[in-house]
């Protein structure tokens, strides 16, 4: 995704003594020179995570009030709109902007929360893996074959619709998604440390296994690990809005922006903007976490592919 | 490479079995099911017949054993709720999940392929940076969420396709659009990076020191040795295609076998989802095992150890 030729241009702009805005000073300091795409995936980013954590502060009415009276009027953009809602309400007159805020923290919190569940599960089980070698490398190489050989989403669909549904099963239902490509990655990488001269040095110091792992081996490939996660992210709050959207996910009174997707497409004709609004703040929220994965990728780890 | 075959084959066998046991658990796992189909206040001497007559009556280790000899002797099970084979009900929703499916992947593949071939050999130009870009967005795209803008557009705006349903080529265009775009993004990229890889190896500069021509080149140098990590990539993405349409199914209400599957789920049809995952488990891995001994041939370089990925 990243040009290097942009970033080895730069400097020599600099040096020419070119007078720049504060902006791009700014984004020169953070590395970010030329690249613009990155810079606004970050800021949106950066605002979609204020929105989720302080956005119940300004949220102008409660998720689940309803005004039965103000049922698919449309945003203020629109014809007929107003600025009692500036998004417009649903089918039950609630306010869509406040479902969107609170649905935008919901999304936030699985997505993250299910992410790191992923990443230390596999990171833990390919560490394990890597350490012991012989039947618990091939028991963990089976289960990383089980897992590639259902789509997981259909897994989920099952187990949400029979073992049924509370925010923590399907958080852990979510989080165990990719896990099995922390396990691979971490697994290889492991192996490639434990070869090498720094670890054998500390384990003939006699130092615990665990702390040969904690204090040299974790920090050596957590940069990484979390590079993945960060590519892995998007796919998680997909695989939760597509879940919520088919109505398996998160559960009324609760709301998450694949929900309001959901019901706003059986209002598709009436009012679409029910639909299209989350719809919007979900791609360009998947958008720009894949954008930046890409740049800090090729950024910090050229490695991954 | 027999025994890499047969290893592999061992394994495979071994995945598909844990995969049905595992769902097998997961849904006795769930509790009663009839609690669910019947309406509160049946007597529980009416439900006693169901469970009799559906086999759910004995212990689940029983259970699990009479559905192991019944898959062997080819019975998947009977529907709770339309009294008829699970097999039949599947079979006869294939072909359109297999038209579906099919005309998306030949459209990702030509795209895809072609797309990412062109973003490689313009490395760095504003094509390459603006194929990736849009690769990228298809993948972040919530799929159902293009389908419904889709619909919003060519259906309900422009009134030129249906919006819902088959039997003609229009009812196609918007499902196998909607799957494609996001999976031809994913193939772009690792055809680009595939690409990108050979086009700096030693033969290509060969290829080129001896005059070949830029179209020989791409043709008979680059694509076929760009084409062995990318056949493995498109033999994945077969799972992930699958789940795909499961949800594109039911976003334009296409009677395939994945809105089956959702609505089985729904209501708790037990064979009808065990037989939907074990055709999907088996598929998926029989793709993969394809790909395996394909990659073999493509590159005899891959050995027993390349097992361990």
């Amino acid at each position: 995704m990243t040009t290097k030729q942009a970033d080895s241009v730069m400097p020599s702009h600099t040096a020419t003594g070119v007078k720049r805005g504060w902006l791009s000073a700014t984004m020169h300091r953070w590395g970010l020179s030329g690249e613009w795409l990155v810079t606004a995936a970050l800021i949106y980013i950066a605002f979609i995570l204020f929105i989720a954590v302080f956005g119940f502060t300004f949220q102008p009415y409660e998720h689940t009030k309803q005004d039965l009276f103000n049922q698919l009027q449309p945003p203020v953009f629109m014809d007929g709109g107003s600025w009692d809602h500036i998004f417009g309400t649903d089918d039950l007159g609630r306010d869509v902007l406040s479902r969107l805020i609170k649905g935008l923290q919901l999304s936030v919190l699985i997505g993250v929360v299910g992410t790191v569940i992923g990443a230390v599960l596999g990171s833990v089980l390919g560490i394990v893996a890597a350490h012991f070698r012989g039947w618990v490398e091939e028991v963990l190489m089976m289960l990383v074959d089980v897992q590639v050989s259902l789509p997981f989403i259909i897994f989920a669909l099952a187990v949400l619709a029979f073992v049924g549904n509370s925010l923590t099963v399907l958080i852990i239902v979510v989080g165990i998604d990719g896990w099995e490509r922390y396990a691979r990655l971490s697994r290889s990488m492991v192996l490639s440390c434990n070869a090498q001269d720094y670890v054998r040095a500390v384990r003939s110091l006699g130092l615990s296994n665990y702390k040969i792992y904690r204090r040299h081996v974790l920090p050596n490939i957590l940069g990484t690990l979390v590079v993945q996660a960060t590519i892995n992210l998007p796919g998680v709050i997909l695989l939760e809005s597509t879940l919520s959207f088919l109505g398996l996910g998160v559960q009324p009174p609760m709301t998450s922006l694949g929900q309001i997707l959901g019901v706003g497409r059986d209002y598709l004709i009436l009012a679409p903007w029910i639909a299209v609004l989350p719809g919007m703040v979900i791609f360009f929220l998947t958008l720009s976490i894949a954008v930046v994965g890409d740049w800090l990728r090729d950024r910090l780890d050229p490695t991954l592919k | 490479m027999t025994r890499y075959i047969i290893i592999k084959l061992a394994r495979s066998a071994f995945t598909l079995w844990f995969v049905v046991s595992a769902v097998f658990l997961v849904l006795r796992a769930s509790g009663d099911p009839l609690y669910s189909i019947f309406s509160l206040g049946t007597p529980e001497s009416t439900l006693d017949i169901y469970r009799e007559k559906w086999g759910i009556d004995k212990s689940i280790f029983e259970q699990y054993i009479i559905y192991f000899q019944d898959i062997f002797r080819g019975d998947f099970g009977t529907s709770f709720f339309d009294a008829r084979p699970a097999w039949d009900l599947i079979v006869e929703r294939l072909p359109n999940t297999l038209l579906l499916g099919g005309t998306t992947f030949v459209i990702s593949v030509v795209a895809g392929v072609s797309l990412g071939a062109i973003a490689a050999l313009m490395r760095g130009s504003k094509w390459d940076r603006g194929i990736m870009t849009v690769a990228v967005a298809s993948f972040s795209m919530p799929s159902y969420f293009l389908g419904l803008l889709l619909i919003l557009f060519f259906s309900l705006e422009m009134r030129w396709l249906p919006t819902a349903g088959a039997g003609t080529w229009q009812h196609l265009i918007l499902p196998a659009t909607t799957l494609g775009l996001t999976l031809s993004g994913t193939i772009a990229r690792f055809t680009r990076s595939a690409m990108l890889e050979v086009l700096r190896q030693p033969y290509m500069r060969t290829a080129r020191a001896k005059g070949a021509s830029k179209w020989r080149q791409i043709v008979w140098h680059a694509l076929p040795n760009a084409a062995i990590p990318t056949v493995t990539v498109i033999g994945f993405q077969l799972g992930w295609l699958i789940g795909g349409s499961v949800v594109i199914e039911t976003v334009f209400s296409w009677p395939g076998a994945g809105r089956l599957f959702i609505v089985a789920v729904g209501v708790r049809d037990f064979a009808v989802v065990q037989m939907f995952i074990l055709m999907v488990a088996s598929t998926v891995i029989i793709a993969n095992l394809l790909v395996d001994i394909l990659y073999g041939y493509l590159d005899p370089r891959i050995t027993i150890t390349g097992i361990k990925k």
